[in-house]
């Protein structure tokens, strides 16, 4: 299966989630995903993605001085993205059980 | 980790990157691409372990510039490149053909070294950028307060020192990234940016000139007016004057005339004067002309505007520098007028008043022979506009015969 197509869906919900925990910076974001283990995420697409969040008013974001190197945009959640991480989540549960549930099913057929 | 520098590769990779989105607008592109340089970086670092980039491993692990700016619009919800009909701005038209310069560039037969030493270069011009700034921000203040409160070329006090460097700061951490500015300043400074340096130029070409040969012509404000707007450039020159050895001082300021009085206390018109090298007296340089308060071709004017004194001439119309007191003028306007040799003329029909002090007579030495003093002076009836100065002027040897001294011949 291509998990970039995969991905493609869920991006928002993964970004939001991570930011969640913590507030990062567009690599920072890109490196925790794949930490998770989602190994294909594009760079490019994390960016994008923090980007439209942003736009949309999902996420703050703020400057951070470095004392070595250059400066850092942060980005962290508004009440807004949480709202919005929330319902991603249940959706996800939903979704997620519902194909479980089928590809065990047809796996058990 | 420590954060990882960013590297040539890389940047030339960001900007092919920005080339692609040009069309999105200064404000999208840096919320999309605002520290893509060193989110680069730091990816490369991950995978390279530290190893410095190529370009190579740039596409390797990000593609090509252009599909990397498509996943960048693509997951931000923009519309693909071509789909908008938005018209360009002026930064990013001026963006697009500067990379359009560096790609023919690139192409030429060592085009990419070139562009490689042209690059290694840009501090230079963010050290010439921040003090192009403030030879603006200097100008605005004469402007403004009609004051020479910051004078930068180069800098010559304290305050001025201060302000250029902290302009300088401020140009090359713009320039290196490690500030930036409010959105939608960028664009603005950018664009100063381009028009700074060129500025920087013309002024120092202005006091190169001035440092130079060759009088210049400047124009006195009629009587009245608040005084003369000298520029950037004149005052630099002034500056440039100031420097100068030759002349008269008393008491730490330059005296502007010569008041020459017999041993009966009467003043002596067209005196000649010498110092004890036989060399001639005058009261500063001759080779640059900026009238206006402060400095005429090397006849000082008062700081009042527009007075101005003028060299007593010989029956031929030379100018004698040498001969005092000159006669003074008030203008009423009009530019100061140059015979061949870059000395200014006296007006017609301007008649000099010459305020002079009073003195008192002396006797010389033992000797007190009252007859024998004044037989070349005419006290208060010579008009030196249109006197000859053979008339005039009194016989220098001989108003110095009673004196041991060697005296030098003077010009009749």
């Amino acid at each position: 299966m291509d998990t970039t197509q995969l991905l493609r869906g869920v991006l928002d919900a993964a970004v939001l989630a991570v930011l969640d925990r913590e507030d990062g910076y567009g690599y920072d974001v890109v490196r925790r995903l794949r930490a998770a283990g989602l190994a294909e995420v594009g760079d490019a697409s994390v960016y994008g993605t923090l980007r439209r969040l942003y736009a949309a008013g999902s996420l703050t974001s703020y400057v951070v001085p470095s004392d070595e190197g250059p400066h850092r945009k942060y980005y962290g959640m508004t009440p807004q993205g949480r709202a919005s991480l929330e319902t991603q989540r249940k959706e996800w549960h939903e979704f997620s059980g519902a194909l479980t549930g089928l590809l065990d099913l047809e796996g058990a057929a | 980790m420590t954060a990882p520098t960013t590297l040539d590769p890389v940047v030339a990779y960001a900007a092919a990157v920005r080339d692609h989105l040009a069309d999105l607008g200064p404000e999208v592109l840096d919320d999309l691409t605002g520290g893509l340089e060193a989110d680069l970086a730091e990816s490369l670092a991950d995978a390279l372990g530290g190893a410095a980039p190529t370009d190579t491993d740039l596409t390797a692990r990000f593609g090509a510039a252009q599909a990397y700016a498509a996943e960048l619009r693509e997951s931000a919800g923009l519309p693909p490149a071509g789909s908008t009909r938005r018209r360009p701005t002026i930064a990013e038209r001026l963006t697009r053909t500067g990379h359009a310069w560096a790609r023919g560039l690139d192409a030429l037969p060592g085009g990419a070294q070139t562009r490689d030493f042209l690059l290694a270069l840009r501090p230079v011009w963010w050290v010439l950028r921040g003090w192009a700034l403030m030879i603006l921000v200097g100008a605005s203040f004469d402007l403004v307060l009609g004051a020479y409160a910051i004078s930068p070329l180069p800098p010559q006090t304290l305050q001025s020192w201060v302000l250029t460097g902290a302009a300088i700061v401020l140009s090359v951490q713009l320039g290196r990234g490690a500030w930036t500015l409010p959105r939608g300043w960028s664009t603005t400074w950018r664009i100063a940016s381009v028009v700074l340096v060129p500025v920087a130029i013309w002024a120092s070409a202005f006091v190169l000139a001035g440092a130079g040969r060759g009088p210049m012509i400047v124009t006195i404000p009629a009587s009245g007016s608040t005084g003369p707007q000298l520029s950037e450039s004149q005052n630099a020159v002034l500056w440039a004057m100031r420097d100068d050895t030759s002349g008269i001082v008393v008491d730490g300021v330059r005296a502007t005339n010569l008041f020459v009085y017999a041993k009966d206390g009467t003043l002596v018109e067209g005196a000649q004067v010498f110092d004890q090298g036989g060399r001639p007296v005058v009261l500063g340089p001759t080779d640059t002309l900026v009238s206006g308060g402060l400095w005429a071709g090397g006849w000082w004017t008062d700081d009042s505007v527009g007075q101005a004194r003028f060299p007593l001439r010989t029956t031929d119309g030379l100018a004698v520098r040498n001969a005092f007191p000159q006669p003074e003028i008030w203008w009423a306007d009009g530019a100061v007028r140059l015979d061949d040799s870059g000395v200014p003329l006296l007006p017609v029909g301007l008649t000099p008043s010459t305020p002079a002090p009073r003195a008192t007579p002396v006797v010389l030495g033992s000797d007190d022979r009252e007859d024998a003093t004044t037989d070349g002076a005419k006290p208060g009836t010579a008009d030196p506009g249109t006197a000859d100065p053979d008339g005039a002027g009194p016989d220098a040897s001989g108003a110095a015969s009673d004196a041991s001294n060697p005296s030098p011949s003077a010009t009749s």
